[in-house]
């Protein structure tokens, strides 16, 4: 009798054991997850329809008007170290990519009109990039921006394919705009950090 | 009363308890909020994707306030906190909501401990009814009414007394933490006051630019408030607003953040060597201020001066309060310049 009550108690401790093991495995695999490395919700979704303004104050554009083309956009700010890196990579890609019905829109985001325009006086422009601003943050709620630089890709159904975070070279630029004329997936990519102010 | 009785009461006034728990949990305020209370509480709800850790309430950042400007137009539209909320969550992620009582993880960190004492005081009181009912008559196989009764069954409703006490003391608990953690809707009423006499919490991410403005002119000796203010048209980019707001400051004091806003405002306007001169006054105010360590780092890499430019970025990477992505992009900069 006595030999059968330990036996139970050895399985009620066994299975009080294991329960608090796999208890703990699964709140200690929470604990480990940073939520600011989340991964775009966007990503094999239809891209928004943000409709920007141009720098120029001329009138707006919607990412819709530029359907059935590849679409890069960036999100940038004068402010930003990492913008002024990858500038020059977007230009020189936006122009080597103009025939392949790429289009290049960049947003310049929580900045003042004075600052950014200086920025692309500074470090030059592409004729084959739309340069906008997003007025009250609303396209960046719209795509969801946690830091800057972001680039987010649209393939030619309108389907959001991919995003890097962080500054983009030339060649991170340009291997993933040929993945995406493939019709190869990208999505999401980290260069480096973002920055937020 | 019989044990069937008592046992039925026990776990009666467990359910009730559990029932009392979940209700303190997913019940919501019995009168229908304010559409201010309702902005106020959504905002405090959000993190803010571009202010480390801070809710959209709590921070100060230009995009924070134009998403306190998104919710109040969504609510102005009719919109539900599930509606708005779900959309912030659809762009930015379920991480982004930080009111997180509805969750399925926030609901298993309620529920597995009331589960796991229920469970296990179950285990304990059911080992005990084992071991008395083994011990039978020999002849009669019945169990002896002997003096181990009267322990046992004093044990047995301890125990279940400690359970059921433990419960009501974790929904004490749940309502204690829910009370006390609910968002805060204060109204703007008194701030001046409390401004002026520099009394009070003041929530200024209820306050408009225009209001500020209005504040620090009618108290033009108060610091904190124009110094707050400073830093919003600095966070929005709008450097001449900031500029003259954070000068006024200096003229007062010389306060460690209008001396490193003002030298980074500086060094971007194409001044490095003049902004040298400001970062540093602010580092000599306050020795460990990481914001200025930064700026002088960036700074002295525009004037040339890798060495100073190296020791500022280390003091980054070394401190133990600077986020990782600041203190990799500091690293990266060193690398840079080790490599020429």
């Amino acid at each position: 009798m006595t030999s059968e009550r330990g036996s139970r108690m050895v399985w009620v401790v066994i299975a009080g054991g294991l329960a608090f093991v796999v208890l703990a495995v699964i709140f200690a695999g929470r604990f480990g997850t940073d939520p600011d490395l989340s991964s775009s919700p966007l990503i094999d979704k239809p891209a928004p329809n943000s409709v920007v303004a141009l720098m120029d104050g001329s009138g707006t554009v919607a990412i819709d008007d530029f359907s059935g083309d590849i679409t890069v956009i960036n999100y940038w700010a004068s402010w930003c170290l990492g913008c002024r890196t990858e500038h020059d990579a977007l230009t020189r890609a936006a122009t080597d990519y103009a025939g392949f019905d790429v289009t290049f829109i960049a947003i310049n985001y929580q900045d003042s009109p004075g600052n950014a325009q200086g920025f692309l006086d500074e470090l030059g422009t592409s004729p084959e990039t739309i340069y906008t601003v997003d007025e009250g943050s609303r396209t960046a709620f719209e795509w969801g921006v946690l830091g800057l630089p972001e680039t987010f890709f649209i393939d030619r159904d309108g389907i959001v394919v991919g995003k890097v975070s962080g500054p983009v070279s030339y060649g991170l630029l340009s291997q993933t705009i040929d993945q995406i004329i493939l019709g190869e997936s990208v999505g999401d990519i980290e260069t480096g950090d973002v920055e937020n102010r | 009363m019989s044990e069937r009785a008592r046992n039925l009461i026990a776990i009666g006034v467990a359910a009730v308890a559990l029932g009392v728990i979940v209700f303190g949990l997913f019940s919501g305020p019995s009168a229908a909020p304010s559409a201010e209370d309702r902005i106020a509480t959504l905002s405090a709800s959000i993190r803010c994707p571009f202010c480390n850790g801070e809710s959209l309430a709590e921070s100060q950042a230009g995009v924070a306030a134009d998403y306190r400007e998104l919710i109040t137009e969504r609510v102005a539209a009719g919109a539900t906190d599930e509606e708005i909320l779900d959309e912030f969550a659809a762009n930015f992620g379920d991480s982004f909501i930080l009111d997180t009582s509805t969750s399925a993880w926030s609901v298993a960190l309620w529920v597995v401990p009331i589960l796991a004492l229920l469970v296990g005081g179950g285990a304990i009181v059911w080992l005990r009814r084992q071991s008395t009912s083994d011990v039978r008559h020999p002849i009669t196989d019945e169990r002896p009414p002997t003096t181990d009764e009267r322990p046992t069954g004093v044990n047995r409703r301890t125990l279940v007394g400690v359970a059921i006490v433990g419960v009501a003391v974790v929904a004490i608990g749940v309502f204690a933490v829910k009370s006390l953690s609910g968002p805060s809707t204060a109204g703007v009423e008194g701030v001046a006051g409390d401004v002026a006499t520099g009394q009070g919490e003041v929530d200024l991410s209820k306050v408009t630019n225009a209001e500020m403005e209005g504040l620090v002119a009618a108290n033009p000796d108060v610091v904190g408030m124009r110094v707050a203010l400073a830093r919003r048209y600095f966070e929005a980019g709008e450097f001449t607003d900031a500029l003259d707001h954070y000068m006024i400051v200096l003229d007062q004091e010389k306060h460690p953040e209008a001396l490193a806003n003002v030298g980074w405002m500086t060094h971007i306007s194409g001044r490095s060597d003049v902004a040298l001169g400001y970062v540093e006054a602010a580092l000599q105010v306050k020795p460990d201020y990481l914001t200025a360590t930064w700026f002088l780092g960036n700074i002295q890499i525009a004037l040339g001066n890798n060495e100073a430019a190296a020791e500022a970025f280390t003091t980054i990477v070394e401190s133990d309060q600077i986020p990782d992505d600041v203190k990799q992009t500091a690293q990266q900069l060193l690398d840079q310049m080790e490599e020429g």
